[in-house]
Parts: C-alpha cells; sequence; structure tokens
C-alpha cells in the first residue's frame, strides 16, 4: 500500500478510500481518486503513495483522548502505542498531486474558547503492543516528579512533521510526554523502529506545552 | 592590475558624493549575507535548544524568530553602512542614527510583546485579571522607556523638549484646521495598539460586514460579502462596534429545529446526535449540545448547538441543517408544518344536496 507504485493499471486500497490507475494510450497514466483526476506520463518509477500527518483542513496539532486514562508513579518512565489518524499523500516525483484523509476525521478545540487551538481529534486505547490500527504512535510518558500524575490526552504538534512507513502501516515519530508542571509534549522526529522508511528528512518541531492539561 | 581597477570602478553613485565602488558593493553583499546566514544558524540552535530546556517560556521557536530578524535587519543596517548611505546627515543626525534607533525600537517592541504573553502564559490555564493588567503596564512602560530611548540613539533626545513643544503647538494648530484628518489619525493609531482585527479577518462594523483588506493610517478598507470595497474612516471605526467572527479558534453555531408531537423526542434527538458525530468539522470538544427547548404551538422544539473552527463555521451551518433534516427524514421523524385544531362549542351541521344531516 504504502510506498512506490509500478505506473500501471491498478486499484490500491486505503481504508474507505480507492485509488485507480489506469494506462492510456501513448504510454500516459491516468490517476483517479473521488473527483480528482491527474495525467502522468508514463516512465521509471517516481510515483509513490505515502502516509502524511493528519493536518486535515490545516490544522496544526493531534489531539488524542485516551479511553482508558494512565496513572503514572513517581519518577516511572511507561511506554506504549496509540492508534492514530493520518493522511495520504499521493506524490509524483517530489510533486504533491493529491492529499486526502483517510478513515475517520473529526476535530476538537483543546483549550479556552479565546487562546485554543484546533486539533485533529482520536480516542485511542494506550496498549502495550502495536495497535492493528493503519496509524500508529509510539508514546513514551515520563514523570520525573515525585508525584504521582494521570495522563487523560496528549496533543502532539504535527504540522510540518516527517512520517514512517512500513508496507502497510504508518508511523509517527516517537513521541515523548513529560508530566511536570505543565505536560510537555516531545515529537521528537525519530522513528519508533529503525527498520521502518521516513517519507522525508526530520526537521525538530518546538516541544509543546500542554497547558490545559 | 585590472582586477584591482574593476574593484574600485564605481558603478553607483558615479558624479554624486555616494560613489560606491563594485568592491564596497561586494562587501555589504557578504555582510548580508553572513548576518543572514549566521541568523539562520542561531535561529536552529534555539529550536534544537528549545526540545530540552527547562525554560522553554525564553528558548522557543519564537525567540529563534526574534534573534533571526535581529540579525537581518543588523546586516541589513550593516550593508547600507558599507556602502556609505546611512552617513547622510538629516535634521543635525544621520540616517545611520535614524535607522539604528528605529531597529532599536522594533525589537524592544518586539521583546516587550514576546515578555508579555510569557507572563501571561507562565500563570497557567487561566492569567487573574490583576496578572493581565500588570503585563498590560510593563508592556507600555517598556514601550515608552524604549521610544526615550530610540530617540536618544537618534541623534535627536537632546532636542526633545524642543521637539514636544512643537508638536504641543503644532497639535493645537492641527487640531483647529485639520481635525478630521487627525481624529481619524489619532483613531488609527489607537486601533494599532487595541488590535480589535487584523488584515484578513472576517468582521462586522455596524450595517457592514467583510474581510479586512487594509488598515491605513487614516482609514480601513473592507471587501464586502459581495465583492464591493467600502472605505471606513478610522475614527468611524474606532466608535463602532466591531464583530469579529475569527478572532478566537472556534465558534458556536445554534440551530432550532421542531418534530411532531406524535414523534419520540429522545429518539430525535438521538439521530441529531449521530449526524452531528459524522460531520468532522462538528468539534467533539466542546461537546454538540442537542435539547428539547420548547414545546411550540405546533412542534417539540429541538436546540442544536455546537462548536467549529471559526473559518469553518459558514460552511458547517449550510450543511448541518441539510444533514439533519435527511436524517430526521430517513428516521421517518416528521417535521411538521404549522398546524392548528379548531374547536367549536357547538357541534357542526353540514349540509349535503338538499337534505340535512346531523
Amino acid at each position: 500500500m504504502f510506498g512506490e507504485h509500478e505506473l500501471k493499471t491498478k486499484f490500491i486500497k486505503i481504508l474507505d478510500r480507492r485509488i485507480h490507475l489506469v494506462e492510456e494510450s501513448g504510454g500516459r497514466v491516468l490517476y483517479r481518486r473521488d473527483d480528482v483526476r491527474v495525467i502522468i506520463p508514463g516512465g521509471d518509477g517516481g510515483f509513490r503513495v505515502l502516509p502524511a500527518p493528519a493536518l486535515g483542513y490545516g490544522v496544526e496539532f493531534l489531539m488524542i483522548k485516551l479511553s482508558r486514562k494512565i496513572a503514572v508513579p513517581p519518577k516511572a518512565t511507561i511506554s506504549g502505542y496509540l492508534s492514530a489518524p493520518i493522511d495520504v499523500e499521493v506524490k509524483a516525483g517530489d510533486l504533491t498531486i493529491d492529499r486526502f484523509v483517510v478513515g475517520r476525521e473529526k476535530y476538537a478545540l483543546y483549550g479556552q474558547d479565546s487562546m485554543g487551538v484546533i486539533a485533529r481529534y482520536h480516542i485511542s486505547d494506550f496498549t502495550g503492543e502495536e495497535p492493528d490500527s493503519l496509524g500508529v504512535m509510539k508514546v513514551v510518558v515520563e514523570n520525573p516528579t515525585d508525584e504521582w500524575k494521570m495522563v487523560e490526552k496528549v496533543v502532539v504538534p504535527i504540522g510540518g512533521s516527517a512520517m514512517f512507513y512500513s508496507e502497510e502501516r504508518a508511523y509517527y515519530p516517537l513521541v515523548i510526554l513529560t508530566t511536570k508542571g505543565i505536560y510537555e509534549v516531545n515529537n521528537t522526529g525519530n522513528p519508533p523502529d529503525g527498520r521502518l522508511k521516513a517519507t522525508r528528512t526530520a526537521e525538530p518541531i518546538p516541544n509543546f506545552m500542554m497547558r490545559w492539561g | 592590475m585590472a582586477g584591482t581597477g574593476l574593484w574600485n570602478s564605481t558603478i553607483i553613485g558615479t558624479g554624486s558624493g555616494l560613489g560606491v565602488t563594485v568592491g564596497t558593493l561586494v562587501e555589504a553583499v557578504l555582510i548580508l549575507t553572513a548576518a543572514i546566514f549566521t541568523g539562520r544558524l542561531l535561529r536552529r540552535f534555539v529550536i534544537r535548544a528549545s526540545k530540552t530546556t527547562r525554560l522553554p517560556w525564553i528558548i522557543n521557536q519564537d525567540t529563534g524568530d526574534i534573534i533571526f530578524r535581529m540579525f537581518v535587519l543588523g546586516g541589513i543596517i550593516g550593508a547600507l553602512y558599507k556602502i556609505g548611505v546611512m552617513a547622510y546627515s538629516i535634521a543635525g543626525t544621520t540616517i545611520g542614527n535614524i535607522a539604528f534607533a528605529v531597529g532599536f525600537f522594533y525589537f524592544m517592541y518586539l521583546i516587550a510583546r514576546k515578555s508579555k504573553d510569557y507572563l501571561l502564559l507562565s500563570a497557567g490555564k487561566k492569567p487573574s485579571p490583576e496578572l493581565q493588567i500588570q503585563a498590560k503596564v510593563f508592556y507600555y512602560t517598556v514601550l515608552i522607556i524604549s521610544f526615550l530611548l530610540a530617540l536618544n540613539l537618534a541623534g535627536i533626545g537632546t532636542y526633545l523638549g524642543a521637539i514636544l513643544a512643537a508638536a504641543g503647538i503644532t497639535g493645537i494648530v492641527l487640531g483647529f484646521s485639520a481635525q478630521t484628518v487627525v481624529s481619524n489619525f489619532i483613531s488609527g493609531l489607537f486601533m494599532y495598539f487595541d488590535r480589535p482585527m487584523k488584515i484578513g479577518d472576517p468582521v462586522k462594523i455596524g450595517e457592514l460586514g467583510g474581510v479586512v483588506e487594509d488598515m491605513r493610517i487614516l482609514s480601513t478598507r473592507i471587501r464586502s460579502w459581495d465583492g464591493t470595497l467600502i472605505r471606513i474612516p478610522n475614527e468611524k471605526l474606532f466608535n463602532s462596534n466591531i464583530i469579529n467572527l475569527q478572532r478566537y479558534p472556534a465558534r458556536r453555531l445554534d440551530v432550532r429545529i421542531g418534530v411532531a408531537y406524535g414523534e419520540d423526542a429522545n429518539r430525535a434527538v438521538d439521530v441529531i446526535r449521530k449526524t452531528l458525530d459524522e460531520m468532522p468539522l462538528v468539534l467533539a470538544e466542546p461537546e454538540p449540545l442537542v435539547f428539547v427547548d420548547e414545546l411550540g404551538d405546533n412542534a417539540v422544539v429541538l436546540s442544536i448547538r455546537v462548536w467549529t473552527p471559526s473559518e469553518k463555521w459558514f460552511a458547517v451551518k449550510t450543511e448541518l441543517l441539510h444533514r439533519v433534516k435527511k436524517a430526521l427524514d430517513e428516521a421517518g421523524i416528521e417535521i411538521p408544518f404549522p398546524q392548528r385544531v379548531n374547536w367549536f362549542a357547538n357541534e357542526l351541521k353540514v349540509r349535503i344536496g338538499d337534505g340535512e344531516r346531523d
């Protein structure tokens, strides 16, 4: 599913969406997805279907609400996985010819009416094993304090983030949540697993302070 | 020799006092390039440092951006110094002094604004009104002191008293001769600091509505919803009620819809809730509200209150009613027409043909 595809007639199914490549005369290939139509001259490679951060209509954050809260003991570090929504980016060479949302799309306001931010919204369980979902996020929760801390949600800055992928699954970079006075989220830009491919070179993303809990 | 000749040959301002040589120009470009490069490097360094720092309020992307801008402006001033533009005299001082003073004031303004923001952010979820006032006092104090220092740096500090006196006299003269213009100008300044809106914001001002296209010294220009240009004098704008439709990230949309008395209101509420859940731009938090609002003359009136991203409010409004109507239709829930039951005190007699029946 993810990665480079040959330019020949075929369907590529990604959850609820279907991409259709149709060979036409003159060695051209027609790319079709819902109402989108792009003609691609045939040739060697360069057609890739890649995962992208779930920016949707143009948000910068992903808020994952935990279906079961986590109680973190003092000085403890817990790591686990969350399911996460993703977008899909289709590229011909370096040019993005299509970008779309797959699966459920939902947004929420993180913070106050007057100062918050709109974030992509998703509910997930925090599991020890990788969930069976298209998008996965590995999260390390660190509690450097001497108190127990409760984690109910993770708000991750994803604008400009790289993604990692295997053929069947997409991964966000490793996320570290530090439960200080104000919880701090670090989108490390590093792959959660060294065997995965990256969509592009990861750039540093400033840490995000979860001011509103 | 030929190279030295080219290096020293004048290419700009031949015959004038400026006389910029190729060498000077190259050096100026190098200064600017070095400043931009160093600024980028430092910005990158600060952003990297923000990931590990214990002082994220200070060491963050904004600080990196300020440092970058500082270097770019410094580079421009340095390059212009090299070319010799900055040595020109104006009103007893040099352009260089004035540029340096403007740059100094600009960065003090940026630092004061960021410091105010950090002061408010460090207070946690909701800063107290006292802290908000303290932050504003701090901000304006830094601005005033910076302005006075900038005047000194510009080399006109010694004339400050004369300037103020002249400004006072000028003010009186202008006050009589150009009252409207000055009023618009002052209102424009107040609007700038008050910041009820910015370019690109959709706004309603009294009866008018549209997108802010430009904010000028004397007037503000609005592109109305139907594509016409509206020029509003700043004085009028300042005295008007301004409704900024996208100042905050989310807006609430209120819709009322009636279902027939014979229908199960709870079922109707469930159908509407499911429809809202399926609409991406209806925010999950704050949670949508659907409830029986009124037992009306003709229908049980349900109220729907949902929050949407501000910039998507109109799109959600146009879609929501359509989808709710469709969902209720599919569930077989009737949205009634207005109707009235007439009751007669006496039994009616109906005449059929020539006969008469009760």
